[in-house]
Parts: C-alpha cells; structure tokens; sequence
C-alpha cells in the first residue's frame, strides 16, 4: 500500500477544496461540534465538580466554577491515610509490570512462530486464533479458582500473571516481526557466527521497536482500565488499584440507607486524577495505537 | 545448526508464551467445562452430566439477559462503528477545518477507565444526583425523567459505550483513509464521482478490512458487557441476571454456585466464538464470491 506524505494529501486538499460548498462545510462542522460537545461534556462536568464542596455539587448550577479544588486534592491524599494514592501505585505497578513482561513474552513467541518451523506450530497458531475470538472473561471463574489453588489471591502476581502471556500480543508480533525482520536477517547473523538468541536480542529488537511500543501501550492501556478480574481476586483494599477502589467508594452511592454519606468529592476528584497517566500517554497513544490498528487490521 | 537444534531453539522463544498460555487460558477451559458438568450438594462434588445445561436451556433470566446484550451489541454497530465511519468520512471530506481538532476532542474519551466513564454518566444521570437532569425538569416543567429507570437503562450504556469507543473508532478509521493512495481519488473525479459517491462506493469499500476488524472486536466487548451495568447497580436497581456476564458473576461469587457458573461462562464463550467464528466465516465467503 502506498502511503501518501502529508505534504501531498494537503495539496490534494486544497486542490479540491474548491469542491466543498459553503453549506455543506456548516452543516458538517455544526454536526462535528454537537460531537465534540457530546465527548467534551462529561469531562468538563467533571473537571468544574472538584471545584466545589459536596452541597455546592448539589445545589450549584453544572458549569459554575468554585474554589476548592485544591481542598478536594488535600482531603484526597489525606483520606483514610492516602489510601488513594496506594492506589494510584498500584495501577501504575500491575499496568507497568504486566505491559512489560506481555510484550516481552510476545515479542519472543511472535518471533519464534514467524522464523521457525517447529512441531506445536499449527497447533499453537489455531489455538491463538481461538482465543482471540473468546473475550478472556469468560473465563474469570475458573482462572479465579486456579489462583486460589497456586495461593496467589489476594497478592499482586495474582492480578499481573494470567495477563502475560497475550494471544493478542503474540499474533500481533507474528505479523510485525514478519514484515519488520524478514527471515533474511536472521540468516545474515547466523553466518556471521551469531546465536539465535542473540540475533534476537541484539538485531531483532531494536528493529521491533516500533512494534513493541505498540503492544506496550494497548497492554497498559488494557491493565489500567481493567477492574472486573482485579474485583475477583483482591480483597485487601490495600492492593486495589484505582479503578477498584473508586469503584468501591461509588458501590452505595445513591443507596439512602448507607450508614454515612459516600464521599462524592473524593470520589469526584479521584476520578479525574486517575485519567492524568493516560492523558500524560496521550501524543504515543495516538500515533501508535493506529499504527498497531493498521497492522491488525490488515491481516485478520 | 541442525534441524533439530533450531527446533529447541524455537520452544526457547515459545516456551515462555506456551507455558503461560496453558496455565492461564487452556487449563482454565478445561476446568470450566469440568465444573459445569459437576454439582456440588453440601459441599460433596459429583458429577451431574448435563443437568446444569439442562437448567440453563431453561432459565429464561438468563436467555433474556443473552438477548439483551444481542440488541446491545447491534445498537451499538450503529452508534460505535456507524458514527465514527461518519465522523472520519466528514473529517476526510473537503468540507471541513480544524481537523486535528476535532480528532484530539474525540479521542479523549479513550484515556477515561471505562469505571470512570460509567462513574460520570451514572452521576450524571441519577436521579436525586442528577446535575443534568434538573436542566431537562425544568425544561418539562418539575419532575424530571429517571433515565435510569429499568426500561432505559439499555440506551444509557449504548451511550455511555458510544462515548467510550466512538473516537477511537473514528481515529482508525481516519488513519485507514489517509493510507489510501490518492491516485484513485484523481480518477474517481475525473469520472465525474461527486464527494458522497466517493465516501460512499470508494472510500467505505477500501475501509472494510479495518471495519471488520472492529466490529469483531465489538461483537465481543458486547457479549462480554460487565463494567457498566456493574457500576451502574451502585446507582440505580440493576437486576444481577442484567448480562449473562453478570449473572455468572453473581451466581459465582455472591451465591457461591461456581459449577451453574461455569456453565453459564461456557456457554457465553460458546456462542461469543459461533458469532465471531461465524462472522469471519461469512466475510471470507463474501471475499471468494466477489473473487470467482
């Protein structure tokens, strides 16, 4: 597939830009505005909430700006002994941990099944093929008694484990290091006296790179968001991660029975600083997440 | 190096990914299926051939809750898949300005946990909570309708989902459209195609790879629906039996029934695997027709 430059496509544009009527240019701009205030709004909402104190919440209008945000962040890291931001360490460690080890395992089982021939090869690929095919959570119950039979509830290997070894991760890398590292190259180093492990290592990823930041990412991305296992697994309140944790404060909130009031401001502002780290990501997420669309997309 | 050689060296670099691949997804299978063909009376397990899929074949709560995540997950074509092949079309058109705009706008959502998304609109939306809602009671004089309440609730999540993944749809599919080579385009307006025929007979045609890809992805995320329905019940009555991945979750680990839930999972992974199996199935069909 050839791909245009930008250069290229944005003298195409104003080339043809000539075509676009002026009608048409305000009713899809108004359409793409009704959009982006239909994306923006909760966010927004959210970001002009941790402004205000919990009546303030109540009985403000939405979009009146107060001055507490800097209360809301105080009471948030001293709540419960700054059991918030446990949290947020938490979810940095299983996303950090879980995205490194799966892309590292995937970069080794994509490079093996794109470079050899070896007997569970078939097997291993229709295997992999099926579990893309299954969301993982429906097998949540019994991953949920194997980790209590190895012992591991309630622990962090208990969480990062099952989501290394990545049917995702690993058909992907097939693909990449199949156009990125021809077998040629491996070929190459192995007349030059190298080991093979060592091509892989020293040759093959460094040419991977872009690959595997990808993988990195989505896995992170992945981790970061999950909740349902993390809900099965962990009951010390200790090792939650965030979106456990704000979960859990959220369980009873409008239940009018519920002993004490729920926390709506540190709710509120927990919510918004768990967003940060993927903000902070954005720029690589952006680039490389299509990037890996692109990749996955042609194959399948 | 040998043939043989090379071979221990391939399982060095596939080990790893085998070894864990068995522990975490295959013997967990097996077990699943193991489980829904036990019971467990008293604490004793013994084996109950196909009872439980007997029981499942008949338990409407849960056929219901199937039923309800197949609408979701058709709702959500139209909303997730549908408007973000619009929103790139327009972004791609000659119409528009302030492109990068837009698409950094409708890509935010992705960096919001989808517990945080579900949070916001729960909130957002509660009745009682309900920021928003007093806006629409003043608007219809007084009360203010519970979007919450149970025969809503299924639209709420299409939205809190479309919100959710609509952007990231739109910026695949943009990134798809700029792949493609311009030259086609030249020749489409020479022809004489107007923009519109171009989206429509050019540009979603050239796309239909990444389109499959996705609606694959969102058939499953449909079928597997847990988070928000689960967020949502801290908020307003949501019935356990909601989605069948909720009601394998709460038959499991609210009423400890682990072998009825096994057999629901199973079945879900069943039906999750006919659906996409079959989807790509009729893709690749559809391919060799247009080839022959």
């Amino acid at each position: 597939m050839t791909v245009t430059t930008a250069l290229q496509r944005q003298q195409h544009r104003s080339a043809v830009g000539r075509r676009g009527n002026l009608a048409k240019t305000v009713l899809y701009t108004i359409v793409l505005i009704v959009g982006a205030l239909y994306f923006l709004f909760p966010l927004v909402w959210l970001t002009v909430s941790t402004t205000k104190t919990s009546p303030e919440l109540f009985n403000s209008s939405i979009f009146s700006v107060h001055g507490q945000l800097w209360r809301n962040f105080r009471a948030l890291f001293a709540y419960q002994g700054g059991i918030y931001w446990r949290w947020y360490l938490n979810s940095i460690l299983y996303a950090g941990v879980t995205a490194s080890l799966s892309t590292l395992v995937s970069a080794l089982a994509g490079f093996g099944l794109s470079n050899y021939r070896f007997g569970l090869k078939r097997l291993t690929q229709g295997m992999i093929l099926v579990a893309l095919l299954v969301p993982g959570s429906v097998l949540s119950i019994p991953l949920f008694l194997v980790i209590r039979d190895m012992d591991l509830l309630n622990t962090y290997p208990g969480v990062i484990l099952p989501f290394i070894g990545s049917a995702f991760g690993v058909y992907f890398m097939r693909i990449y290091s199949a156009s990125a590292f021809p077998q040629e190259f491996l070929d190459a180093g192995r007349i030059d006296g190298a080991s093979d492990v060592r091509i892989f290592f020293q040759l093959a990823l460094p040419m991977l790179l872009p690959g595997l930041v990808t993988l990195f990412l989505l896995a992170f991305v992945g981790t970061w968001n999950n909740f349902f296992f993390a809900l099965l697994v962990l009951s010390s309140r200790q090792l939650y991660p965030v979106t456990l944790g704000l979960a859990n404060w959220a369980a009873n909130i409008a239940n009018p029975s519920a002993v004490a009031p729920p926390p709506y401001m540190l709710l509120l502002t927990g919510a918004l600083c768990s967003i940060f780290p993927l903000l902070i990501l954005f720029p690589w997420l952006r680039r490389y997440i299509t990037a890996g669309g692109l990749t996955g997309g042609i194959q399948l | 190096m040998t043939a043989s050689k090379r071979k221990r060296t391939a399982y060095l670099f596939v080990g790893p990914f085998l070894a864990l691949f068995t522990v975490f997804f295959l013997f967990p299978l097996g077990y699943e299926l193991r489980l829904s063909l036990f019971r467990n009376v008293m604490g004793v397990n013994s084996f109950a051939g196909l009872s439980n899929y007997r029981l499942a074949f008949h338990d409407a709560a849960f056929w219901h809750g199937m039923a309800r995540v197949g609408l979701f997950g058709l709702l959500q074509l139209i909303t997730v898949q549908g408007l973000g092949l619009v929103f790139a079309l327009l972004l791609d058109g000659p119409w528009i300005k302030a492109k990068s705009v837009f698409r950094l706008i409708y890509l935010l959502p992705y960096a919001v946990p989808g517990v945080i998304a579900a949070l916001m609109w729960g909130f957002l939306l509660a009745p009682g909570l309900d920021p928003m809602l007093k806006l629409l009671g003043s608007v219809t004089g007084g009360v203010a309708p519970n979007l919450l309440a149970s025969g809503f609730l299924l639209y709420v999540i299409v939205a809190i989902v479309t919100w959710e993944w609509a952007g990231y749809n739109m910026t695949l599919y943009y990134a798809g459209l700029t792949a493609l080579p311009l030259e086609i385009y030249e020749a489409a307006r020479l022809d004489g195609c107007t923009e519109f025929q171009l989206a429509l007979r050019i540009k979603v045609p050239m796309l239909q790879t990444m389109v499959g890809l996705t609606v694959l992805l969102s058939i499953i995320g449909a079928l597997q629906l847990f988070t928000e329905p689960y967020i949502l019940s801290g908020i307003t009555p949501v019935s356990p039996t909601y989605t069948p991945n909720l009601y394998a979750y709460n038959m499991g680990f609210n009423y400890g029934n682990f072998n009825y839930a096994a057999t629901l999972s199973f079945i879900l992974a069943m039906i999750t695997l006919a659906a996409t199996g079959g989807f790509l199935w009729l893709r690749s069909q559809r391919g060799r027709f247009r080839a022959s």
